[in-house]
């Protein structure tokens, strides 16, 4: 436990649209995480046509059904987008799944042809072949953590962390960055990741994350968790907060099992 | 095509005969996959045949809302109606081709299918139901269903193009009473008034209050987990453990009285009937009570988890399974309230199933440190071995909440049969 009390502010954005499937589990990791090390984290949200937000130090933003992110898109546009790119400037973490990771781009086309310009902070854009179950990228995934990113995920975890990431996939959205400034999170192992042909999944941009992974993404992926945190800590109270390390055996039993199902790892 | 219906039936009869003894084809659904492989163009024809059709579907309760209407119907009538787990368009069609006799008649006054929800148009382009009963709409599988607006848009579909159907639809639920808005058919609602309410975590906005809604009242949970209420001025009484099936009942009650069935014989074959496959039965093995429920999404794990948080000691088993028929995303089990274990009376928790590492994991995260450290809390993947383990311990109650094939494989474990019985 740290001397000083320390405390976190979080901000869910739009949690009652983008909520798609299990994305409450990244809230609830991060704060049982901060929890168990005594760092508070006060949660707050950010909802459709209400302006009364609070700032924070972590902003979150789930998938969402393709009618709710119509609403939710107007509704940042109008509303938030200035604030949301000052608060990103200001090095605040963004973790962004799925729809939410779509909408930081510059498009979005759905299935029907329908065009919507996306906040346009990451260089990247997504089209939706069809409505069909069977175009849709879908099924358990592992990717190998980039290795620009993977030295400070190391670093900021403490202990030796997996270089893996696993979660489950369901996206009709075919994603590619417009110019290479970006880095990806990881390199698809398993599955499909933004789109079916490249084999890379997500981006690591600064201080935002951006991914396809469900999952959660989070519980079974605590080193990545902890960098949101640590990251956080940091930025908040400086260089000296070092993230303490907890017991998570529980959690990479959960990674391992994903991985040995994907043949990633030998079964033994 | 009566003629060759007769002689499809008897070549399926034989062929199912001939595949079940030589142990080449199983399932009740057989006769279905027959006819879907070699007379694909015979199935508007079989569909056809039903007499008076009622159709239930809905993500939550088709099956404990089938079982109930068929025990009140068969009060008065022959009823045909297809197994949990058939709900799709093949299974219907193996229901009615089993129950034609030789000479091509089914001698059937009611028929009460449920159906899959995408599966509905499909089957309202043949059937012209009387009824169609929706249960609610719940987040659920979105890896084999896609988005719930999705699911929705399949059983608007259905409904739109069955014209004189009597709609018997949740009133209490936003996406399914919005589903009558601007077509023709007749409709009536149901829906509770109570605290109870607050449980259930319907989407979308509230409506306005609805004309031609019948609300169950004044309900209360009996201490075998079963449900009292009051409808219209008289007590219900239901024995399926799950206040949640008051909706079900309600359905029921509904859909018999369309039919013209008494009050009175509704309510005692209500009270009658027992827990369909999974929802709520008790299984015996040596001298243990196994108390068996079926999850399959979010809405039925926090009602479930609701129903049970006031049982004292309580040993629960959680079994987590990722095949195809129990969804191969378990990411919803982080949607569910699972953080009302800090409510529960708890004695032990085992994780069980291919994915038991992820519900260990959910527990650790779900139940505040001070519980997690006081709860005996185990993980074994094997269903075997959790069964096992039951069989050696000295408790003498189990609370087992499964995911699909989980179930099959335990009844398996137990009865040596995993079809429904």
């Amino acid at each position: 436990m740290y001397k000083e009390k320390l405390s976190l502010k979080f901000v869910h954005l739009y949690p009652d649209e983008m909520n798609i499937y299990g994305d409450m589990g990244n809230v609830l990791t991060l704060k049982r995480r901060c929890e168990w090390r005594g760092i508070r984290l006060e949660i707050s949200k950010v909802t459709l046509e209400s302006n009364d937000f609070k700032k924070g130090d972590i902003y979150f933003m789930g998938g969402g059904q393709d009618n709710d992110m119509y609403k939710v898109f107007e509704d940042l546009k109008n509303s938030k987008k200035d604030f949301l790119k000052e608060e990103l400037e200001s090095k605040k973490q963004f973790l962004l799944i799925c729809g939410g990771f779509q909408l930081f781009g510059n498009h979005f086309i759905d299935f029907q042809g329908r065009n919507i310009n996306g906040l346009g902070i990451l260089p990247l854009e997504t089209k939706a072949p069809s409505d069909n179950l069977h175009d849709r990228c879908l099924g358990n995934i592992v990717t190998e953590i980039h290795s620009k990113h993977f030295e400070e995920i190391k670093n900021n975890y403490g202990e030796k962390p997996s270089k893996y990431l696993v979660g489950f996939e369901n996206h009709g959205g075919q994603t590619y960055y417009t110019d290479n400034s970006l880095t990806p999170l990881g390199k698809v192992l398993v599955g499909s990741g933004n789109n079916s042909k490249e084999k890379i999944e997500g981006v690591l941009h600064e201080n935002i994350i951006g991914s396809y992974m469900h999952g959660s993404l989070l519980p079974k992926n605590p080193h990545l968790a902890d960098l949101i945190i640590g990251r956080a800590l940091t930025q908040k109270y400086g260089e000296e907060f070092k993230l303490e390390p907890l017991e998570d055996k529980i959690e990479w039993d959960a990674h391992k099992a994903i991985l040995r199902k994907m043949g990633i790892l030998n079964t033994d | 095509m009566e003629f060759q219906f007769v002689i499809t039936i008897w070549f399926v009869k034989i062929l199912t005969l001939v595949l079940r003894i030589t142990k080449k084809g199983r399932g009740t659904a057989l006769p279905g996959l027959i006819i879907e492989k070699y007379f694909p163009h015979l199935i508007p024809y079989i569909l056809q045949k039903s007499p008076y059709t009622i159709l239930i579907t809905g993500t939550n309760g088709k099956t404990t809302t089938r079982t109930f209407l068929s025990n009140i119907l068969q009060t008065k009538y022959k009823v045909l109606q297809n197994r949990s787990g058939s709900n799709l368009i093949r299974g219907i069609v193996s229901e009615i081709v089993s129950q034609t006799n030789l000479f091509g008649q089914l001698d059937f006054e009611y028929a009460i299918f449920e159906v899959e929800e995408a599966s509905m148009p499909k089957i309202t382009k043949y059937i012209k139901p009387e009824q169609i009963i929706v249960t609610n709409l719940f987040r659920d599988q979105l890896d084999a269903y896609g988005e719930v607006d999705r699911t929705q848009r399949f059983i608007q579909q259905a409904i739109d193009s069955s014209q004189n159907t009597q709609l018997i639809l949740n009133g209490d639920d936003p996406r399914v009473n919005s589903m009558s808005v601007g077509n023709k058919n007749n409709v009536q609602y149901f829906g509770i008034k109570d605290k109870l309410i607050g449980n259930f975590n319907y989407e979308g906005k509230k409506s306005e209050a609805l004309p031609n809604i019948e609300f169950a009242k004044n309900i209360e949970i009996t201490n075998t987990l079963g449900t009292k209420f009051k409808y219209n001025a008289q007590e219900f009484h239901i024995n399926i453990p799950g206040y949640f099936n008051v909706y079900n009942a309600m359905a029921s009650i509904l859909s018999a009285l369309n039919v013209g069935i008494n009050i009175d014989d509704i309510r005692t074959a209500l009270t009658k009937t027992k827990p369909a496959f999974g929802r709520g039965e008790i299984i015996n093995i040596n001298d243990k009570k196994l108390h068996i429920f079926l999850v399959k999404n979010p809405a039925g794990l926090n009602l479930n988890l609701d129903l049970l948080k006031n049982i004292e000691n309580i040993n629960l088993c959680l079994v987590l399974n990722d095949n195809t028929a129990d969804g191969k995303d378990v990411s919803w089990i982080w949607d569910s309230n699972m953080e009302i274990l800090n409510e529960y009376n708890l004695n032990s928790i085992i994780c069980s199933g291919t994915r038991s590492e992820d519900m260990l994991l959910r527990c650790k995260y779900a139940l505040d440190s001070e519980n997690f450290d006081a709860v005996k809390i185990d993980e074994m993947k094997d269903i075997n071995n959790l069964l096992e383990n039951i069989r050696k311990s000295e408790e003498n109650n189990y609370y087992i909440l499964l995911t699909y094939t989980a179930m099959l494989e335990l009844r398996k474990i137990i009865t040596g049969n995993s079809l429904n019985v």
